[in-house]
């Protein structure tokens, strides 16, 4: 780039040169030319006068020729001759003059035959005078010969006129060009001289600022140059072979606490001191026979600690290989040294703390292969302190072929980089031959300059107890899993402040789908579920979270992915709440209950064909035996077996009834009307209603209240249904003229309803079965008793459905008391009610 | 003083049950028992009989119970009349349907004579009262 600006100044200075020696040239032509318009326009000025000159001098000869033929006197005569030599004279000068023109000298020479011509008809003119008079010389004299030669001279004459007129003219045209070119060349010349002083002011600038540059970074690489010589933290010095320093640096005068003068060119012991010279003059020795020496001290430094150094003397050798000094580097590396000493503390520590924890260490040399394993490593394989090779091969060796590309590729990855920890889990034979399941976890701690690992620790745990339990998870998942396939169900894991639920595979194959698992919102889920049965499924959701109802349970349908609904029966329970009482997570299952359901259905329908088909005859039948029992004049006998008739379709129809309403209750599908009931009225109405039947075994119903009114949420039919039976029951099984008493009292919170018989009670080995169906103590009491055997089955379902409770209490020979206990109106949950399918009215 | 329950307008497909329904109410209650085989027959003769109360099957081929009681309702006279129905269904949404639609009580089949005039007697006392209300 220098080279350029300075070949551009250069041409820049030429090119100005050159210019202005062009401008100097054309102006210099300029004067020229200028002077030789002004003698060119005098010459001009002098033709066009001489011109004039002839024109009078021929008036002149004429005149004077005039005056000779009228005079006829030698005088004119002269006079004559003087005008004709003027008139030839004046001719010649104007040849002279013209001479550089051809044109006017053409004309100069016509000029001069013209005069000629003049000249001999004057002399013609002259004898006419002399020889045949005045007459005679007039009438030449008006001759046209006489005329053509003057008209010849005008002509010839205003040609010259006309000539010099027009190289005039020219002259003053050529000198307007020429300087209009002038004033252009000098425009030009001044606007390229303007152009190229910028530039070359430009380019000088430039070379002045680079100059500029280049000094300032020169000044900084001198102040870097000193920083860094200042601040190097070795000792540098050059010790010559007579053993004198020849050069130091600023580190060894602060080390010795000298001044420079006291250092250069003095010898090393007077230097560093004698004791110190001697404990390293073996050194000294060996590098100035050539040898590169480094070592490691401790001494004793000015500030009177000891500090550990490390010195290299690298040997000076002249140009014929003697070895002539030495340059000596020391470093100061007591904290490198201190470090070192804290880090094997530490390391000591770490390696008791591993130990305390149960960990074996290791040890690894990673080049030499060494590697040393510690008291209790050697202990989680069975092995005493010497029993196990120091080796990687004893490590390797005892690898469980299974486990060892494995264990090695995992290794090898980390020390190679790609893996960015160690840990790896594998199997090693103990000494007694058995296999531990080990966890090995290690780490580089000491690289060399090209980052090559040189040292690794790490340490063993034994997992075999956490691996055993992982496979017995991994056991009992696959039986899970396996269990949840036969048995199609989903099982699902709901987070309740997040709404996320997790679905297992079982789901989405419920939904038409592939098996997979789901990870689903629960507002998802939902818009999955058929309008009507929403409110259902979130009232059983909320019980169950807010603890009202310790289990969620209920039926809904759900879309499949082809549209179709399918009836789903989600059954759960929350696992976890917090300290507040909050719901936190929720886990259940789903099951896909479309076929019972459709069982359901068909069973319904079946039934209720069933029932209609089989009462309609029986309707027949009661009514007619009905009829007949009351009509008069039968025989006693037909009497007799038509009372037995009625008391048996009678029993058949109760068989009926009984059978309709425990599978209703059974299936679901009765849901009880709830309704504020208050019991006492109940009581009464069911004591009227069923005294009739009490009579038949002289047995008397009464009623004892220990409160007043008492209000349940519950159902008055329903209820009376259970009174029917519980009374039935109370009147059949007591002695004849017995009082069965009906007993209405508040305890702890809850209403109870006991009916109190004085019969045979129940035997201790038929409690248990009381409430199931068709169960009678005694099998024939049934036929003798009239029973259905499913009446208390149906009130335990009946009372079970109104969220209440019923039991008994019976001590053979003294008696039975069944009970049921409702909770008063105002404490009944509703939400409970609903999710066991009793519905408000 | 209360009106008396006199005539009673019985529709029954079943000839058994007819019989067996018209010889309880007649003999058992002594009420006038006209006995109908089917809804249209029941609209037919109701306007002429003009009954107390009417006691209607549920299940009958062509017009059904509550068909009937409909139809029935339309006609002169009728619109306030007390319609109880007699059926073998036991369903608790059956009979709650039937009471919503306006009839005055549901009598399920089979009920013993003395029961039925029993049951219709309650439900007249019931009916009268109200209406004195």
């Amino acid at each position: 780039m220098k080279f350029s600006f300075r070949i551009g100044i250069y041409l820049v200075l030429a090119t100005t040169i050159a210019m202005l020696i062009t401008l100097g040239g054309a102006y210099q032509l300029s004067v020229t030319e200028q002077v030789e318009q002004a003698s060119a326009e005098t010459k001009s000025q002098r033709i066009l006068g001489r011109l004039e000159e002839l024109v009078s001098a021929r008036e002149a000869v004429e005149s004077s020729t005039l005056s000779y033929i009228i005079g006829h006197s030698e005088r004119n005569l002269q006079r004559m001759s003087e005008n004709e030599n003027d008139l030839r004279a004046g001719i010649a000068q104007l040849a002279r003059l013209v001479g550089d023109d051809a044109e006017q000298q053409r004309h100069a020479a016509a000029l001069a035959l013209a005069a000629a011509a003049t000249a001999d008809l004057v002399q013609q003119i002259i004898e006419l005078r002399q020889h045949q008079g005045v007459a005679a010389a007039v009438a030449f004299v008006s001759s046209p010969a006489y005329d053509d030669n003057e008209h010849e001279f005008e002509r010839v004459v205003e040609a010259m006129r006309q000539r010099e007129h027009a190289l005039d003219a020219d002259r003053r045209k050529r000198i307007v060009v020429r300087t209009r070119q002038l004033g252009q060349l000098t425009l030009w010349s001044g606007l390229l001289t303007i152009g190229l002083a910028l530039f070359a002011a430009a380019v000088i600038n430039r070379q002045r600022e680079e100059r500029r540059l280049a000094e300032a970074h020169l000044r900084e690489r001198e102040k870097q140059y000193r920083l860094v010589t200042g601040s190097v933290p070795a000792m540098i010095c050059y010790v010559d072979g007579a053993h004198r320093m020849r050069f130091h640096n600023y580190a060894i005068e602060e080390w010795l606490g000298l001044p420079a003068d006291r250092i250069d060119d003095h010898h090393l012991a007077e230097v560093i001191g004698t004791a110190t010279y001697t404990s390293i003059l073996s050194e000294i020795e060996r590098a100035l026979q050539g040898e590169r020496v480094e070592y490691e001290r401790e001494q004793q430094g000015t500030d009177g600690r000891g500090h550990y150094l490390a010195g290299t003397f690298i040997p000076d050798f002249d140009s014929g290989g003697r070895s002539v000094g030495f340059f000596a580097m020391i470093i100061d590396i007591t904290e490198r040294k201190a470090a070192e000493k804290a880090l094997r503390a530490s390391e000591e520590r770490w390696k008791f703390a591993l130990e305390g924890a149960g960990d074996g260490v290791w040890d690894r040399n990673i080049q030499t292969g060494e590697v040393v394993y510690s008291k209790r490593y050697k202990e989680m394989l069975g092995f005493a302190e010497d029993e196990f090779e120091n080796s990687r091969e004893e490590w390797e060796s005892r690898i469980h072929p299974q486990d060892h590309a494995r264990a090695m590729a995992d290794l090898d990855a980390y020390l190679q980089g790609r893996s960015p920890t160690y840990s790896t889990e594998f199997r090693m034979r103990c000494k007694d031959g058995s296999w531990k399941w080990i966890l090995a976890r290690g780490m580089v701690v000491s690289r060399d300059a090209l980052g090559t690992p040189l040292r690794m620790i790490g340490t063993h745990a034994d997992i075999s107890a956490r691996v055993r339990q992982q496979e017995e998870i991994s056991r009992v998942n696959e039986r899970l899993d396996l269990a949840l396939q036969g048995s199609r169900l989903a099982i699902w894991d709901a987070d309740v402040s997040s709404g996320r639920v997790y679905l297992s595979e079982g789901w989405s194959e419920m939904l038409g789908d592939k098996p997979r698992e789901t990870y689903a919102e629960y507002a998802s889920l939902v818009a999955l579920v058929h309008p009507d049965d929403i409110e259902r499924g979130r009232t059983a959701i909320v019980a169950a979270l807010k603890g009202i109802s310790p289990e969620y349970h209920v039926e809904y349908r759900v879309k499949t992915r082809d549209g179709q609904w399918k009836w789903i029966l989600s059954h759960g329970r929350v696992v976890s709440r917090d300290a507040s009482g909050h719901a936190l997570r929720m886990t259940g299952t789903n099951a896909d209950i479309s076929s019972r359901k459709e069982i359901e259905r068909m069973k319904n329908e079946f039934i209720s064909v069933v029932s209609h088909e089989l009462r309609t005859p029986l309707s027949s039948i009661v009514g007619s035996l009905g009829l007949l029992v009351r009509m008069q004049g039968l025989r006693e006998d037909v009497q007799t077996l038509v009372r037995v008739a009625r008391d048996n379709s009678q029993r058949l129809v109760r068989l009926i009834n009984d059978i309709l309403d425990v599978e209703k209750l059974d299936s679901d599908t009765l849901h009880i009307q709830l309704e504020p009931v208050e019991l006492g009225a109940l009581l009464e109405t069911a004591i009227q209603a069923n005294q009739g039947y009490a009579d038949q075994y002289g047995v008397s119903l009464t009623l004892t209240r220990r409160q007043g009114p008492a209000w349940v949420e519950a159902n008055f039919d329903r209820l009376m249904q259970v009174m029917a039976n519980l009374l039935s029951n109370a009147a059949k099984f007591s002695p004849r003229g017995a009082h069965v008493e009906v007993r209405l009292e508040q305890i702890q919170g809850v209403v109870r309803v006991s009916v109190v018989d004085p019969g045979p009670g129940i035997p201790d080995e038929f409690k248990p079965r009381v409430f199931d169906r068709f169960a009678q103590a005694d099998s024939t009491t049934t036929r003798h008793r009239g029973g259905t055997g499913l009446g208390l089955a149906i009130c335990k379902m009946i009372i079970d459905k109104l969220g209440g409770k019923i039991d008994f209490e019976s001590t053979v020979g003294q008696g039975t008391t069944f009970y049921f206990e409702l909770r008063p109106h105002t404490q009944v949950s509703q939400a409970y009610l609903r999710d066991r399918g009793a519905v408000r009215t | 003083m209360r009106r008396a329950l006199k005539r009673i307008l019985l529709v029954e497909d079943d000839p058994d049950i007819q019989l067996i329904t018209r010889l309880s109410l007649e003999v058992g209650g002594g009420y006038d028992v006209r006995v109908c085989s089917s809804g249209a027959e029941a609209v037919q003769s109701a306007a002429a009989y003009v009954p107390d109360l009417v006691l209607l099957d549920v299940m009958m081929p062509g017009m059904d119970g509550l068909a009937a009681m409909e139809a029935l309702r339309r006609l002169p006279g009728l619109a306030l009349t007390p319609m109880v129905f007699f059926t073998a269904n036991t369903q608790d949404q059956v009979r709650q349907n039937l009471l919503r639609r306006g009839a005055l009580g549901v009598i399920v089949k089979p009920v013993e004579p003395n029961a039925l005039v029993a049951q219709i007697r309650a439900l007249w006392q019931h009916h009268t009262s109200s209406e004195q209300v």
